[in-house]
């Protein structure tokens, strides 16, 4: 190898297309701004009263913050402030993004509930966005540090493979699709005749539960490749919908798909954009701007 | 422009790498199907940002939380549901395990109902009955109860 050649290393964090970053960054603001659309009909949770004794937990958060209305809804209102800034881009993306991101937190903390996977996928996800270049526009023309991406891919492949192992080695019911089935009628997850109908079709259960697990378990395995990453990702987006459908499980699925853009392979991602371009120029030059 | 400090980055997405399999390993522990690793409660409190246990198990009951308070006549029910109808996602507050489970939390509830005037003392019940599949209705037959405790008001 000639000195004046790149090693390894160097040429794994070679500059590549960072339109994904762009189109994530928007598609991220909308999930959030969904996100926050749900929270206004829980706002009251985070006042200190009447259900004062949901934050009497070990922290005993409420007995010495108290938030009242007023505050509670500035919090929400500073979320949606935040949203707009991210949305806009360019320098507010990275400041609107955290804003969002620590007005979320706080009336979460008001509320002294557990705080679940989707709401620790949240804190990922705006480190992983924070490391991106999102704050940069016109990248669906240009080019970034892949260090961003790499960082969300380990994420995802976390996300996805442990769930998916912890299914197809230590529960031998999503093997034949009872737990599926179980979780179907949940009484606060679930419910509704579609899924109480679906968890009285054995197969049916079966056959989502053994698809569930090849995507979870294959994921990490298989996005990286070029030809395979857009069709895991589409198997990615089938099974958010999915559960989405069946099942209220809070904000992790469309969190979860916004910044598939980014976990598309670059050079994949740069074709389909330049074919989206050709056939609609006038809506690609608005959206280059973003 | 060529990526800053590639070396060191490549180390920090190791060491990530290395932080959810980590996680992953204690995650099974929660599970029952591992051996507990050493120093188990501070790797826990360490990798909980990193743990993704989602409709893992197999939940086949529906489950509730029955309270009720003594008063000059006796035991009574109490709506916890009416009482404390607040929740951030799915179902209420009090029904989260992670909330009921807990001591403190428990006895900040019933810190609560000794509120209601005449109360001498609150008790805690888990109720648990089957799931039936493919049904609408879901008849409480074969129901369970675990007491999860009682306080005295002061």
């Amino acid at each position: 190898m000639s000195m004046t050649e790149p090693g390894v290393v160097e040429a794994l964090f070679r500059p590549r297309w960072g339109g994904g970053w762009t189109l994530a960054r928007v598609a991220f603001a909308l999930a959030a701004f969904d996100c926050q659309l749900d929270r206004w009909w829980h706002v009251r949770d985070a006042l200190a009263s009447p259900n004062v004794v949901f934050n009497s937990g070990p922290a005993h958060v409420a007995e010495r913050v108290l938030v009242g209305g007023p505050a509670a809804w500035g919090l929400w209102g500073l979320g949606v402030v935040g949203i707009g800034g991210l949305l806009y881009g360019g320098r507010f993306a990275k400041p609107g993004l955290w804003v969002w991101v620590l007005a979320y937190a706080a009336l979460l903390a008001t509320c002294g509930l557990n705080v679940r996977v989707p709401e620790r996928f949240i804190v990922w996800a705006v480190v992983g966005l924070s490391l991106g270049p999102i704050g940069v526009r016109g990248l669906l023309t240009g080019r970034a540090s892949p260090f961003g991406r790499y960082f969300l891919l380990v994420v995802y492949g976390s996300l996805y493979l442990s769930t998916g192992m912890m299914k197809a080695l230590e529960e031998g019911a999503w093997w034949d699709g009872t737990a599926l089935a179980y979780d179907l009628m949940d009484r606060w997850h679930a419910g509704g005749w579609f899924p109480t109908w679906l968890s009285g079709q054995p197969l049916l259960c079966a056959v989502a539960s053994w698809t569930t697990i090849a995507f979870e378990v294959g994921f990490s395995f298989l996005v990286g490749f070029r030809r395979l990453s857009a069709w895991v990702l589409a198997a990615g987006i089938g099974m958010h919908l999915s559960i989405d459908v069946l099942m209220e499980v809070g904000p992790l699925g469309v969190m979860a798909m916004s910044l598939y853009p980014v976990l598309l392979d670059p050079e994949a991602g740069r074709r389909l954009w330049m074919r989206v371009a050709a056939r609609w120029p006038g809506v690609a030059r608005r959206v280059e701007s973003w | 422009m060529p990526e800053r400090l590639p070396g060191l980055k490549l180390f920090l997405l190791a060491a990530l790498a290395f932080y959810f399999l980590l996680s992953y390993r204690v995650a099974l522990t929660t599970l029952g199907v591992a051996q507990l690793p050493k120093g188990l409660p501070a790797l826990q409190g360490v990798t909980w940002l990193g743990r993704w246990k989602m409709f893992t198990d197999l939940r086949d009951e529906h489950w509730d939380v029955v309270a009720e308070v003594q008063g000059a006549s006796g035991w009574a029910g109490i709506d916890l549901a009416a009482r404390y109808p607040l929740h951030w996602d799915e179902g209420p507050g009090y029904l989260r395990d992670d909330y009921y489970e807990n001591p403190k939390r428990l006895a900040a509830l019933a810190a609560d109902l000794c509120r209601i005037p005449g109360t001498q003392a609150a008790r805690f019940t888990e109720v648990r009955w089957p799931k039936t599949l493919g049904k609408e209705t879901q008849p409480r037959t074969g129901e369970s109860r675990t007491s999860l405790g009682s306080f005295g008001c002061r």
